[in-house]
């Protein structure tokens, strides 16, 4: 945990990029100051360019989106109802196919790939989702073990003989959220906050390199939620992930991501650090109101975070699973 | 000067919003209707002559003969059970693939069109229809009745599996795709799931349906109880009728009642 926190200070500052032909997108918008300059190509995690997607209906979700997230990013993506969020991380994994632009994973062409290897492609990144999407008829074990469907047969898949080692792995993940004694459940059995922790063992039995995260609190009350937003990103430090991280809280996004990107109408109107998001800035993503309270809650909260974390460090000898084990008691 | 709030008037939208078209219809349905009542002819002495004689061929209903033709009845319950049973697993089997293909969500359009084509054909004919075509192509018997039923059971089954295949919810299915599984894996993982509770109802509710229905199909030369009882009839023996109708009833109550129980085991 403590190397977790250090990394993150560490890492917030010198990864706020912007990808290219970023500055002709944001011409005429002060609200980006910090530019920094592209990173080393090879640690690009996610690379997008310009992407657009253009719905039948004539709605233009994406205008030209450029961006990139280097390794290990979590990066969350904020911005109001139909600004697009959902759009862009469907664009990635081509769940939803973007009109135009490229994506790359890892320098590989996400939007080059014909059907069967999209399937291949798709298994190294996890998706999390709004409302959970756990096939709410199959057991947990199930649901955990679909997150490996892009690496069985169909027959080996159909008739359930998953390979040991991956059996193993379920068990160590459902162990790891503390839901191993719910495996035969079924999905439609367990609580919100329960639910999405399968749905992230779905998603982390993938073994994936990427994790892309849409709206994963929205339907989860305020304490379960930090939970699942701190779950999240602790695995993302344990696995070295990159996370992109749709989330309508402004609160939690502060808390817990180390980029902000803020979505407007298909375009970002501001990309930078937590500290950076100011007043003029929500006013910037989300139109005139008062901001100020959002601002100084989130003060509060990171204060009490970190005093929760100061108690954590304290008791040198517990292990970090038993710390997990303490901060999810509250979930089931 | 005071202003004083002129309350605002609200009502509900009509269903058609052109006043016109709305009152002409209702006005063109009365019309037919009054006209239509007023052609029909209705012959009340024959009417009321035939009551009593509706009610001496009831009589002859009773008591209920089980014995004397029991043999036939036997054979004849042995073949619609065959029928019923082999019609229903090979309607259902082949309704799996044109149900698929007929859900807007799953399949490209020219399949879509080409499976709800078959569909619309095969659910625009009544059984006894089918039946006579069957019975004048392959003759008498209870193959005859079988293929019909197996065609009826294609329509029947395939056009509910495909509406129920696109209620499913999406975000499921999605979330199946979104790990890199095969369009198969996808069907088991996601779509199937959500749909194998209703359709195990639904095919056992398909399977009551054609029992009763290979008793009509039997009457016009498909083989089966239908066949018993319109012999039966023929030969004016109203006491083994009247059995044979219980013993249909008996096992129509038997499969709903076990139909029931098992969609409720399986929700």
């Amino acid at each position: 945990m403590r190397q977790t926190e250090s990394n993150t200070h560490a890492s917030k500052t010198p990864q706020m990029v912007f990808g290219a032909g970023h500055d002709q997108s944001m011409s005429g918008l002060k609200v980006c100051e910090k530019s920094i300059g592209p990173l080393n190509p090879g640690t690009n995690m996610l690379r997008l360019e310009k992407l657009v997607k253009q719905y039948k209906t004539g709605d233009h979700a994406l205008k030209g989106i450029d961006l990139i997230v280097p390794d290990g990013q979590v990066m969350a993506l904020i911005g109001p109802s139909g600004a697009g969020k959902s759009t862009l991380i469907r664009c990635v994994n081509r769940l939803v196919e973007p009109t135009s632009g490229r994506v790359f994973l890892n320098d590989l062409e996400i939007t080059a790939l014909n059907h069967s290897q999209l399937g291949q492609i798709r298994r190294r990144m996890g998706m999390i989702f709004q409302e959970y999407a756990l096939v709410e008829r199959l057991t947990v074990m199930e649901n955990v073990l679909s997150g490996r469907l892009g690496y069985v047969g169909f027959w080996r898949s159909y008739m359930r003989k998953f390979p040991q080692s991956d059996i193993d792995e379920a068990f160590r993940l459902l162990e790891r959220v503390e839901l191993d004694h719910m495996c035969d459940k079924r999905a439609d059995e367990l609580s919100g906050g329960q639910r999405q922790r399968v749905g992230i063992c779905r998603a982390l039995i993938q073994n994936p390199e990427l994790l892309l995260v849409d709206e994963p609190t929205a339907s989860l009350d305020p304490k379960t939620s930090r939970q699942i937003m701190r779950l999240i990103c602790e695995l993302c430090e344990e696995r070295k992930l990159s996370a992109v991280i749709n989330i309508h809280d402004v609160q939690l996004a502060r808390m817990f991501a180390q980029r902000i990107v803020g979505l407007k109408l298909g375009e970002i109107v501001y990309d930078g650090t937590p500290e950076g998001l100011s007043a003029e800035v929500l006013t910037q993503i989300y139109g005139e109101d008062d901001w100020e309270e959002t601002i100084e809650r989130f003060d509060d909260d990171q204060v009490s975070e970190k005093n929760i974390d100061r108690e954590e460090m304290g008791s040198e000898e517990r292990k970090v699973k038993e710390l997990d084990r303490d901060r999810l008691a509250g979930l089931s | 000067m005071t202003t004083i709030a002129i309350p605002r008037t609200w009502k509900k939208p009509p269903l058609i919003k052109n006043s016109y078209i709305r009152w002409g219809l209702g006005l063109a349905a009365a019309i037919y209707l009054t006209l239509a009542l007023g052609t029909m002819e209705v012959n009340w002495v024959r009417v009321a002559g035939g009551l009593p004689r509706g009610q001496r061929f009831l009589a002859r209903f009773f008591p209920p003969d089980f014995f004397s033709r029991w043999p036939e009845i036997l054979e004849g319950l042995n073949e619609s059970i065959w029928m019923t049973i082999t019609s229903t697993v090979v309607g259902i089997a082949i309704s799996i693939p044109i149900g698929l293909g007929a859900a807007k969500n799953l399949a490209p359009k020219p399949v879509y069109l080409f499976c709800r084509g078959i569909l619309a054909i095969s659910r625009s004919f009544q059984e006894v229809i089918i039946a006579i075509f069957m019975v004048k192509l392959f003759g008498f018997g209870p193959f005859a009745g079988f293929l019909t039923l197996s065609i009826a059971t294609v329509g029947f089954y395939g056009k509910l599996l495909a509406e129920d295949i696109e209620d499913i919810d999406p975000s499921q299915a999605e979330a199946v795709k979104a790990t890199g599984a095969n369009w198969f894996q996808w069907l088991n993982y996601s779509i199937q799931p959500q749909v194998l509770p209703r359709m195990i109802g639904l095919g056992l509710y398909r399977l009551d349906i054609n029992f009763r229905e290979s008793a009509i199909v039997g009457i016009v030369g498909g083989g089966g109880i239908g066949a018993t009882l319109n012999t039966a009839f023929d030969r004016y023996e109203l006491d083994s009728a009247a059995a044979i109708l219980l013993i249909i009833i008996g096992i129509v109550m038997a499969v709903e009642y076990t139909s029931g129980y098992v969609r409720k085991w399986v929700q």
